[in-house]
């Protein structure tokens, strides 16, 4: 078993396989060894933790991704298991804090699958619906936005 | 609640660029999306931007249109092709036709086959590549120390290979093609006073610049005071980078004044940098091309400036208003393509005889329903294009087994080739290929009436797939991936 500690001082005891599947807590583990003490994660609240070990419990047995030679293809969002779905369907704060957890922890499928969502989220909308989505200000000059409109209109019908 | 409405726009903002990359690269097939990221923030255009233009799609004509026009006018300061735009008119016209364009360094692929079939066959098309191509294609300096540069990398390394440039154009007739003839860069309606004043306004730039190199002959390091100079002289923030590309239009001019293979005489031995075959390879070999180059220097050589690109594939597939002239044309600057998709294009012989003197990279190619194409040049691309590992000549009807021996002898990389429906082929040739290629996974036979059963079984025998669905362009290619994707190869 490993104890992970979450910035606000919370242990969660986690078995090995579960822990490993976080790169940054291998590396770790494999460098200094088995220990007894806690590891600190001082970018992750307990809320975020414990809801990122709640994804790599389910996702314990699952075999490693294999890394794509020709990278050629755009990757894919419409993948996503049932499961994987349900569980992403949480509040955006708190997906966002995921996104930056899994990135910290190097947790590839659970980035994957992050990124998956938001640019689902994403697609079909126009700028103003993805601003007002995700509270984004809008700190365009007007010529400035009428410049880009200019030279990206080709991109604009499909 | 209230924690999270003020927290919210921080985990939103918090993510770093790489997660946006991600996500952004995810959307990659929705164009419109990425075009909405583009204009919602100034985080998210910037890092938004560079996917957009990495491969854009064009549902029709009027798109490319736009795309080519952007990159025509974009210019590294916002600054546009406007009439009235002008504090010191002639000056400012100059720079603009020489603008470095930045989008013009994202583009990776370029493909029209999402357009209409009218689209396509239409001539316009053609003017259209002309431009996008022009606009993207810098002349890669022909340096002794540090050959592989990118685009990227022009910054640090122009400054020595400056004078080289300047001393070669200076050896040219340039002043009558630059007021003889119209200027290279065709495509979109430039003022006809523009242009004119542009080159001649650049041209008298390059004649001081050239006049100071005379000085300091032979002093590298001499010229870039007068170089500084030079950029107070004709604009406050034009570049190296910016002569250059300039002087490579030139170079240009003169190299299509002056046929290909024409000599000029006359010219110092300082042009046998020029002479540097386009098909340097990067790295070490370029040193020894350069060297032998300089000892081999006679003073007759000809021009044949070597382009840098962004652009890496190219799909023009069915695209029948690209005449085989203007890809002819445009060789040079496809020379960094590795993926090429001619399918269907009508093209010729020759055409792909002269493609493939410049294309070394090239590592697929389709040559599909090409019933115009034969050994010949089958034979021409193959001794040049020696890293081919996937070849589509399915419905090439003309083809016969010489075509398959020069490819067994050449191609040492060849993982998937597509004969189908070639009823020239035997098997004599199939084996030959089977034999010779250690690499081969898709030998496509399919239809190939006269290669028997017994042949197909040895190939089976050998691990190599002997038939299989070729009407989707490089679908040889998936195959020899093991089908692994399921999606369409996006040339």
């Amino acid at each position: 078993m490993v104890t992970l500690q979450s910035s606000d001082k919370r242990d969660f005891q986690v078995s090995m396989e579960v822990a490993k599947q976080s790169v940054l807590i291998k590396n770790l583990i494999d460098d200094l060894g088995e220990t007894e003490d806690a590891i600190p994660l001082p970018n992750v609240t307990s809320k975020v933790l414990e809801k990122v070990i709640e994804y790599c419990e389910h996702h314990k047995h699952d075999p490693p991704v294999i890394k794509d030679e020709y990278d050629d293809l755009p990757k894919r969002s419409d993948d996503i298991s049932p499961w994987d779905e349900q569980y992403m369907k949480i509040d955006q704060e708190m997906l966002f804090e995921i996104l930056l957890a899994s990135n910290y922890m190097d947790i590839k499928p659970l980035l994957d699958l992050g990124c998956k969502t938001v640019a689902n989220m994403i697609r079909g909308k126009s700028a103003e619906e993805i601003r007002k989505m995700f509270n984004i200000v809008d700190d365009f000059t007007p010529e400035e936005k009428e410049q880009i409109k200019k030279e990206n209109e080709w991109a604009e019908a499909n | 609640m209230d924690a999270d409405l003020v927290t919210q726009p921080q985990a939103c903002l918090r993510v770093p660029a790489e997660i946006l990359l991600e996500i952004f690269e995810i959307l990659t097939p929705s164009q419109s999306s990425l075009h909405a990221c583009v204009l919602t923030c100034q985080q998210w255009n910037r890092v938004a931007t560079p996917v957009l233009w990495k491969r854009p799609r064009f549902s029709r004509l009027a798109d490319v249109e736009c795309f080519a026009a952007t990159l025509l006018t974009v210019s590294g300061q916002p600054q546009h092709l406007s009439v009235h735009n002008n504090n010191d008119s002639p000056k400012s016209m100059g720079q603009q036709t020489v603008c470095i364009r930045p989008y013009a360094r994202l583009i990776e692929t370029l493909s029209f086959s999402t357009l209409p079939e009218p689209d396509r066959n239409n001539p316009h098309l053609a003017t259209l590549l002309d431009t996008i191509v022009n606009a993207m294609a810098v002349i890669s300096p022909p340096k002794i120390t540090s050959p592989s540069n990118l685009p990227s990398g022009w910054d640090a390394a122009d400054r020595d290979s400056v004078p080289t440039l300047l001393k070669r154009s200076r050896s040219l007739p340039r002043n009558e093609d630059a007021t003889t003839r119209p200027h290279s860069t065709v495509g979109l309606p430039l003022p006809d006073h523009a242009c004119d004043t542009a080159t001649s306004v650049d041209t008298a730039l390059i004649d001081d610049a050239a006049s100071e190199t005379a000085l300091d002959e032979g002093k590298i390091s001499a010229l870039s005071p007068q170089q500084q100079q030079h950029k107070q002289f004709v604009a406050p923030k034009i570049t190296n980078t910016v002569v250059q590309e300039h002087l490579g239009s030139v170079d240009e001019d003169v190299r299509l004044f002056y046929p290909q293979n024409t000599q000029i005489q006359g010219v110092s031995s300082d042009m046998a940098f020029s002479s540097a075959p386009s098909q340097s390879r990067p790295s070490e070999t370029s040193v020894l091309d350069a060297d032998c180059a300089r000892t081999l220097s006679t003073p007759c050589t000809t021009i044949n400036p070597v382009y840098t690109s962004s652009l890496r594939q190219l799909d023009l597939r069915f695209c029948k208003g690209v005449r085989n002239y203007s890809l002819q044309r445009l060789a040079p600057k496809l020379a960094p393509l590795t993926v090429l998709n001619l399918a269907g294009g009508l093209r010729t012989d020759i055409t792909i005889a002269k493609l493939s003197q410049h294309m070394y990279q090239l590592q697929r190619i389709s040559l599909a329903w090409t019933s115009n194409l034969t050994d010949f040049g089958v034979s021409e691309l193959v001794q040049r294009c020696k890293m081919i590992e996937c070849l589509d000549l399915t419905y090439c009807t003309q083809l016969e087994d010489t075509s398959m021996f020069s490819i067994a002898h050449n191609l040492h990389n060849l993982t998937a080739l597509s004969v189908a429906y070639c009823a020239g082929i035997t098997d004599i040739g199939v084996r030959e290929v089977a034999t010779a290629c250690p690499r081969l996974r898709v030998l496509n036979v399919a239809k190939c009436l006269r290669v028997t059963d017994r042949v197909r079984k040895s190939l089976e025998h050998q691990h190599v797939i002997a038939e299989c669905d070729s009407f989707e362009p490089f679908s040889i290619y998936r195959f020899a991936l093991k089908s692994r994707y399921a999606t369409p190869m996006c040339v």
